[in-house]
């Protein structure tokens, strides 16, 4: 009996304080916000503002989804129009593509002068250059900007390995090889030197050995696999002709039709000797290259 | 330097073909005749028409065999079109030359056709 009246009591307490609950609520059947609502419970945060937007965009860049980082760092450089992390964000993004013409786009649209940038973004610069294989503007920029000394005889000497300018390069680094203590500079000089260990070698000369002897200018530019191959292609060509001329004389056309490709052989192989010394040169060139561009790439 | 302002074009897949039915992978119908379409004088129209010949019913006989990429068959047609007939049809005969296993090392693998690179310089 008790109890029943206990329970009636808390079931009376409950629905009494529901229906003062009730009353301070604002009376409104609609789910659209008041005035009064938005004052009671303003936006605690902002997850679109500048600073969120900092925070997300960086976390894209170094998870290497550069494409959206390049769109985060755009909203960040829209809200802070004045502070220029976002905007190099933004070029640092297309290198992190390896589109280093469109990261020399966005630079020159951001920076448009050169002389009032500070270091870093006038080596960034510098660097854009390089890597677009702009050398004569690359060269300018760096004697134009404030970078130290050495940092410039250093940089400059990188130009002049890209240019493919070996003798050059050795001569710069000979210059100021005791006087410079920047490892880079040295690196450089060294790479020059490993260049110019190797001789280039000639086209003429290599067109000319597989003329007397098929695959020979193959044999000299070290391809010595192909240079078996045509000396086998020339020769089993021509002695195919040579029987078929021999039995039936020059009415033959079997032995027109294997002098036809042995001739064909034979020339392509005069001129693929030529090209062989070329891609052996350039094969050289881009060793050298590739390791002055790797200093440029990621270690400026 | 020039600015190209917005994205690049969006990268359709240029096969044309039929799906098998009861197979997801399209069945690639390669059209050959472009040499012949983009002639620009009778000699490369006439390299043109052996290389469509050689395409449709020589090569697609056969597997794939040439270790290169372009093969070498596209490699002359485009060096005739490139440098033209004398020079094209030399380049194209040193390359059948160079299509050996010999190649292993001499030049950059290209990792989507697992093929040397050599491109029509």
């Amino acid at each position: 009996m008790k109890t029943r009246w206990i329970r009636r009591l808390v079931w009376l307490l409950m629905l009494t304080g529901g229906a003062l609950r009730a009353q301070e609520r604002p009376a409104t059947d609609s789910l659209s916000p008041t005035k009064d609502t938005l004052r009671a419970k303003p936006a605690k945060e902002n997850l679109f503002d500048a600073q969120h937007s900092r925070r997300f965009a960086d976390y894209l860049f170094r998870t290497g989804q550069y494409d959206y980082a390049t769109e985060e760092y755009q909203r960040v450089a829209f809200l802070q129009p004045d502070d220029a992390y976002p905007r190099m964000q933004i070029v640092k993004a297309q290198e992190g593509k390896k589109d280093y013409y469109r990261a020399l786009g966005y630079f020159e649209m951001f920076f448009p002068r050169f002389d009032t940038l500070q270091v870093p973004f006038q080596k960034e610069a510098i660097k854009l250059y390089v890597l677009n294989g702009e050398y004569g503007t690359a060269r300018k920029r760096l004697w134009a900007s404030r970078l130290d000394t050495t940092r410039k005889h250093t940089l400059n000497l990188g130009i002049t390995l890209m240019e493919k300018k070996w003798k050059d390069a050795l001569a710069q680094y000979h210059r100021r090889e005791n006087i410079l203590r920047d490892p880079v500079f040295h690196q450089f000089g060294l790479a020059a030197q490993r260049r110019l260990e190797h001789r280039n070698k000639s086209p003429l000369l290599a067109a000319g050995l597989s003329a007397v002897v098929p695959g020979l200018g193959k044999v000299y530019t070290k391809n010595y696999g192909d240079a078996l191959m045509s000396f086998l292609f020339v020769g089993l060509n021509a002695w195919q002709a040579w029987r078929g001329f021999r039995k039936q004389g020059v009415r033959s056309v079997h032995g027109w039709i294997f002098a036809g490709f042995g001739v064909s052989f034979y020339l392509g192989n005069v001129w693929g000797s030529a090209k062989a010394a070329k891609r052996y040169n350039r094969k050289l060139d881009k060793a050298a290259t590739d390791e002055v561009r790797a200093v440029f790439e990621y270690n400026l | 330097m020039l600015w190209a302002q917005g994205a690049n074009p969006p990268q359709v897949p240029s096969y044309i073909g039929l799906t098998r039915k009861g197979m997801d992978a399209p069945v690639h119908r390669h059209d050959w005749s472009g040499p012949l379409r983009h002639a620009h004088n009778e000699a490369v129209f006439v390299f043109g028409l052996l290389y469509w010949t050689y395409k449709n019913f020589i090569s697609s006989q056969d597997i794939d065999s040439c270790v290169f990429v372009p093969s070498c068959s596209t490699y002359m047609i485009l060096a005739i079109q490139k440098h033209g007939v004398f020079i094209g049809f030399l380049e194209g005969m040193d390359r059948l030359t160079r299509c050996s296993p010999f190649a292993n090392g001499h030049y950059p693998i290209n990792p989507q056709a697992r093929k040397y690179e050599d491109p029509v310089d």
